[in-house]
């Protein structure tokens, strides 16, 4: 969830974070996080909000909404394997339009059921590794190594927040408990 | 690794083993794709990076995801200021875990479990459906996969 924030605020920088959550059997199990962005050079004199919940606990809906100043974009879940964009332009208060691209997965009934939905999708990654390694590029352009090194930085954020040290070797036996 | 036919090495272990078993590829020449997280902290991704950068091997952290036509849309919705400025990114991602088996599932792992790495990132997994399907190609100039390597972290077995 957190690579959202990459995606909605391209060139921005993280500028805070806030997590808190709740520990099964010795890691994470629940978590809450907000983050903020720096100014983007898409939106100049806007900070960027970034809030998402992971669980293990449930089976969640999986959307996700993109709110801008104008209107809004929906991802219906599972959004981590999209193939409709919903967008809503904004005509005052209550009051929208929408738009809906669909992006069809690719046909996967010549394979095996699969445990995920949606996972015929690795296939636009693959495909575009191919693209890169036949270009001779060493990076994707989709998820940029500056992009890992931004995000490593978030999760380590979340998981010092969120985990504690004290909690790392801590086996509650099933019972989920809040981290403080 | 030695092997000039394998174009290109997917690393899907289990994420504590991500760093050491990505340092391998790229030590080999051969670019590499590693299922997210690609390590478990800054200073590792750093290094990691800074390994591919300064032998010039390509280097992907699996965020597949971000390969959907449908994110390109969502970008280019974003980059054209069709709904303006962005205020905020709201999202939730769950998946029933509490079954699984404790502590042997990769998912309690003490160093790598829990949902942040797992799906705080995004989600993984289902790479092995595609490399358990041998009659799959990846691409018109790939070959099929040519070997599956995985290790347990309960019982060192790789």
């Amino acid at each position: 969830m957190a690579h959202l924030g990459q995606v909605a605020y391209p060139d921005a920088e993280v500028e805070q974070i806030q997590s808190m959550g709740t520990i099964l059997n010795g890691v994470d199990q629940t978590v809450l996080c907000n983050m903020m962005f720096s100014n983007g050079s898409l939106s100049p004199g806007q900070k960027g909000m970034l809030q998402f919940y992971v669980t293990g606990s449930a089976n969640t809906e999986e959307r996700v909404t993109i709110q801008g100043s104008k209107g809004r974009i929906v991802l219906d879940g599972p959004a981590h394997v999209p193939s409709k964009v919903r967008v809503f332009v904004d005509e005052g208060r209550g009051k929208t339009s929408q738009q809906v691209h669909d992006f069809p997965l690719p046909d996967d009934a010549f394979l095996a059921p699969w445990n995920y939905p949606g996972s015929i999708g690795f296939t636009y990654e693959i495909e575009e590794v191919c693209k890169a390694l036949k270009r001779g590029d060493k990076q994707c352009a989709q998820f940029t190594w500056d992009h890992s090194i931004q995000l490593a930085a978030m999760i380590d954020e979340i998981i010092k927040q969120t985990r504690g040290n004290a909690a790392i070797n801590t086996v509650n036996g099933g019972e989920e408990k809040v981290c403080a | 690794m030695e092997d000039p036919e394998v174009d290109v090495v997917y690393v899907g272990s289990i994420a504590d083993q991500h760093a050491k078993m990505t340092k391998m590829c790229l030590e080999a020449g051969k670019p590499t794709v590693c299922e997210k997280p690609l390590t478990l902290n800054t200073k590792d991704t750093v290094e990691l990076v800074q390994f591919a950068r300064d032998n010039d091997v390509f280097l992907l952290e699996g965020m597949w995801t971000r390969f959907f036509p449908a994110m390109a849309k969502v970008n280019g919705i974003i980059s054209s200021g069709e709904i303006g400025n962005v205020i905020n990114v709201q999202g939730d991602f769950g998946w029933y875990n509490v079954d699984c088996p404790f502590p042997e599932d990769r998912i309690w792992n003490p160093s790598s479990g829990g949902m942040t790495y797992d799906i705080g990132m995004v989600s993984p997994k289902d790479i092995f459906s595609l490399i358990s399907s041998n009659d799959y190609s990846l691409s018109d100039h790939s070959k099929y996969i040519a070997a599956v390597h995985g290790a347990s972290w309960t019982s060192g077995v790789s």
